[in-house]
């Protein structure tokens, strides 16, 4: 509880100090995220059936998922689709496919991701600090880097996931700093 | 020709593949950068597309390729050093295209995302240019025109060969036909090349030429013996008038003699009978001489003045006996517009109105006979035409006979001759004499009923003798009686026949001549000339030792003065057309024909003793 007042108040702020260029920035990086979802395949039978949704899980900035929420709205990937939910438990990240850190700590991220426990689903980071090295699969970079993202193929190779050369080709390749089991 | 149509036909099937494979590429090209931008686009990453826009370097017909994004606006470029395009705005399609020019191919590409509905979400310009065709047009086409200019130089060769295989031996062959035709040498050949076609095409023309220049010989010599053929005829015609006619003046004319001494009545009948036969047989020989010559083409119209008048009354006078013995009724007519004096052959006239009453009288038992002479119509010139009907109440033609009764040699019946006599050669001469003379002779006839003969002959009108020639006329006629002037004249007459001579001497004593001359044969004529005063010679032609026109021709070569140019009036037995020109040419003045009628003889004398 306290934990999450003070990731609330944190979002509060950062989200006050960065009101002016924060629509963009999350639309932007809404756009990305939608995106990612056409370089990504996953391994079969992820999905039940041919209706089965894509959810995009966002955690820690429910300011960020209302602006991805409008971003996706009515959009289609693969003719699936696409709907973003707030992942405020544990067990809510099992049902994405895709899971956004945001303003959220390395640990914290980790965390979660560990409780995937190898489940085929693409993790990404909001500029978290070694995100990708320390197993995140994509992780966005510091503005005005000369690539928008990093992404680490290993991590996604574990679970299975394939992310395509042409996504990779615009991103920061990152190796695992350690391997993690 | 076709060299050049081959090379368009090329090029433009060349030119349609370069197309087509060009598209192609440059579609394929296109799709794969598109389809390469897409994650750029998506996440905005221009510097990666332009990384992938570099790759188009490796095509070296590539000179620019832009992206823009879903905006239009430009998002990454690609450029070759000399290019001098800068595009940064374009015109928006709805589809994708290829533009195509001279000089380039653009292709303008949607960039599309496929997992989302295919949406657009960026636009591929590529622009490629024609360099590479360009080059391999050049080469095309050289390389066409150099196979083409050697195709070209092997048709020449081969059709050179040819030439001289076909197109030689037709030209020769036309060669020598054209010279042929000009200058009719058919002795001309030609030379054979080979035994193909156009070789045995040769050999006929050459064996053709053969026949021709056989045939041409033998067509040759047929001619000049058809020539010879038509001199012996010539000669034997005149030969014969002359050994005919000779014997025949003198029956006739001693029977005339004869008529006019004291005669029983007995003598006085079978002289009669002799003259009418021999006066008969006259006619039959003139008929035959005539028809002769109209046939050899000897015959020729005199162009005199004469008075038709005298013509008709001559006519009139001729039948009447006849006409009053068979009771027949007679007249003569003239339609308005007849001129009375015409230019033209009297002689002819009178033979073919002889002729047309002649048969009239014959065939005709009961009934009338009319001679009408009406103006049928003027010409040009002064000339009129006359058309002559003779109409009679006779026995008729048959329907059958009536177009051959021109015809030579027939009658209008085989008893004809037995019946009427005659030798069928009237109406003949009398046709051909008509249509010689631009007229034209025809009939009408029923049998039983009558028969009518038309013919028009053009005569040039004439002017009525003028006073001073009926004054001479007059003149001449006073003069014969003047006794006097007839006593002097000396008349030299050359004859060698001696019936002939007698003749002509009893009849010029008749008139009152009573100096008379005679000589045998032309040289006597000279000598006799040379030593007296004559006034006028009387010549025949055909004498031994020195004919008539030698003899003329002597006189007036070698005599001077008055002897020189003493009148000689030739007397002939032939008739022929041809001796009247060589008289006149020889120096004659003059020409009388045997058997003559005494008076023409006295008019000519005194025509010329006149004259001096």
């Amino acid at each position: 509880m306290k934990l999450k007042i003070s990731i609330g108040l944190f979002l509060l702020v950062g989200n006050l100090t960065l009101v002016a260029q924060q629509y963009t920035e999350y639309e932007l990086k809404s756009a990305y995220i939608f995106n990612f979802a056409k370089f990504i395949e996953f391994p079969p039978n992820t999905f039940n059936s041919d209706k089965d949704p894509y959810i995009i899980g966002v955690y820690g900035n429910e300011a960020f998922l209302e602006v991805l929420q409008a971003v996706i709205h009515g959009k289609t990937i693969n003719n699936r689709s696409v709907i973003a939910i707030n992942i405020s438990q544990p067990e809510d990240a099992l049902n994405c496919k895709m899971i956004y850190f945001s303003r959220t700590s390395i640990t914290q991220a980790l965390t979660i991701i560990e409780f995937l426990n190898g489940k085929p689903i693409l993790t990404i980071g909001d500029n978290i600090e070694d995100f990708c090295q320390k197993g995140g699969m994509i992780n966005f970079t510091q503005q005005f880097s000369h690539k928008r993202f990093e992404i680490n193929p290993d991590a996604a190779a574990r679970v299975k996931i394939t992310i395509s050369s042409k996504l990779l080709a615009l991103a920061r390749i990152v190796k695992d700093e350690e391997v993690k089991f | 020709m076709t060299q050049f149509l081959g090379v368009f036909l090329y090029v433009t099937f060349d030119k349609r593949q370069f197309q087509r494979s060009t598209q192609q590429e440059l579609d394929m090209i296109s799709n794969i950068i598109a389809n390469n931008s897409v994650a750029p686009l998506l996440f905005n990453d221009s510097l990666e597309s332009s990384h992938i826009l570099q790759s188009l370097k490796s095509h070296p017909n590539i000179t620019m390729a832009c992206i823009f994004n879903e905006k239009k606006q430009p998002f990454a470029r690609y450029n070759t050093h000399n290019n001098f395009q800068n595009r940064s705005v374009f015109s928006p399609v709805n589809k994708d295209t290829v533009v195509m020019s001279d000089t380039s191919f653009i292709s303008i590409k949607h960039i599309i995302d496929q997992t989302e509905n295919a949406k657009t979400i960026g636009y591929l310009y590529v622009v490629r240019d024609l360099n590479d065709y360009h080059q391999h047009l050049a080469k095309v086409i050289s390389a066409n025109i150099i196979i083409a200019i050697i195709l070209i130089l092997f048709a020449l060769i081969i059709s050179t060969q040819l030439q001289k295989i076909i197109s030689q031996p037709i030209l020769r062959l036309s060669g020598v036909v054209k010279k042929l035709s000009q200058k009719l040498d058919f002795s001309l050949r030609i030379s054979k090349p080979g035994n193909d076609e156009i070789g045995q095409l040769i050999d006929g023309f050459n064996h053709l030429l053969n026949t021709i220049e056989e045939q041409n010989k033998e067509l040759v010599l047929a001619k000049d013996e058809a020539i010879k053929l038509a001199q012996i005829k010539q000669q034997f015609l005149a030969n014969m008038s002359h050994e005919i006619r000779t014997p025949m003046n003198a029956i006739v004319g001693i029977t005339n003699l004869l008529l006019n001494t004291a005669l029983t009545a007995e003598q006085k009948e079978y002289l009669h009978h002799i003259n009418m036969s021999s006066n008969n047989l006259l006619v039959i020989l003139n008929d035959i001489l005539d028809f002769s010559k109209i046939e050899s083409g000897k015959v020729n119209f005199e162009k005199i003045r004469f008075n038709l008048n005298d013509t008709l009354d001559n006519i009139s006078k001729m039948f009447e006996a006849k006409i009053k013995e068979k009771a027949l009724f007679f007249t003569i007519s003239k339609g308005p517009n007849v001129p009375a004096f015409l230019m033209g052959d009297q002689v002819r006239l009178n033979q073919i109105l002889i002729n047309l009453v002649g048969n009239a009288v014959k065939f005709t038992e009961q009934g009338s006979i009319s001679i009408q002479v009406q103006h049928k119509q003027d010409l040009p010139n002064n000339v009129c035409e006359l058309l002559f009907i003779v109409s009679d109440t006779g026995i008729g033609i048959p329907d059958d006979r009536k177009k051959d009764i021109f015809e030579s040699f027939t009658q209008a019946s085989n008893d004809t001759t037995r019946k009427y006599g005659g030798t069928g050669l009237g109406l003949t001469i009398s046709k051909q004499l008509v249509e010689l003379q631009n007229g034209r002779i025809w009939l009408e006839s029923e049998e039983h009923k009558g028969t009518t003969f038309y013919f028009y002959i053009p005569y040039e009108k004439a002017n009525p003798p003028s006073l001073e020639e009926l004054q001479l006329k007059s003149d001449m006629e006073t003069r014969i009686f003047q006794k006097e002037i007839l006593e002097q004249t000396v008349i030299l007459i050359a004859e060698d026949n001696a019936l002939n001579l007698f003749l002509i001497k009893t009849l010029l004593t008749k008139q009152r001549f009573s100096h008379i001359i005679t000589a045998a044969n032309g040289q006597e004529v000279i000598d006799i000339l040379k030593d007296n005063d004559i006034d006028i010679i009387l010549m025949d032609l055909h004498m031994p030792v020195m004919d008539g026109f030698e003899a003329t021709q002597f006189i007036r070569n070698n005599f001077t003065g008055k002897k020189q140019h003493i009148p000689i009036i030739a007397i002939t037995a032939a008739a022929i057309a041809s001796e009247k020109e060589i008289c006149m040419e020889s120096g004659m003045d003059d020409y009388l024909s045997k058997p003559f009628k005494p008076n023409e003889l006295f008019e000519k004398i005194i025509f010329y003793l006149q004259k001096k």
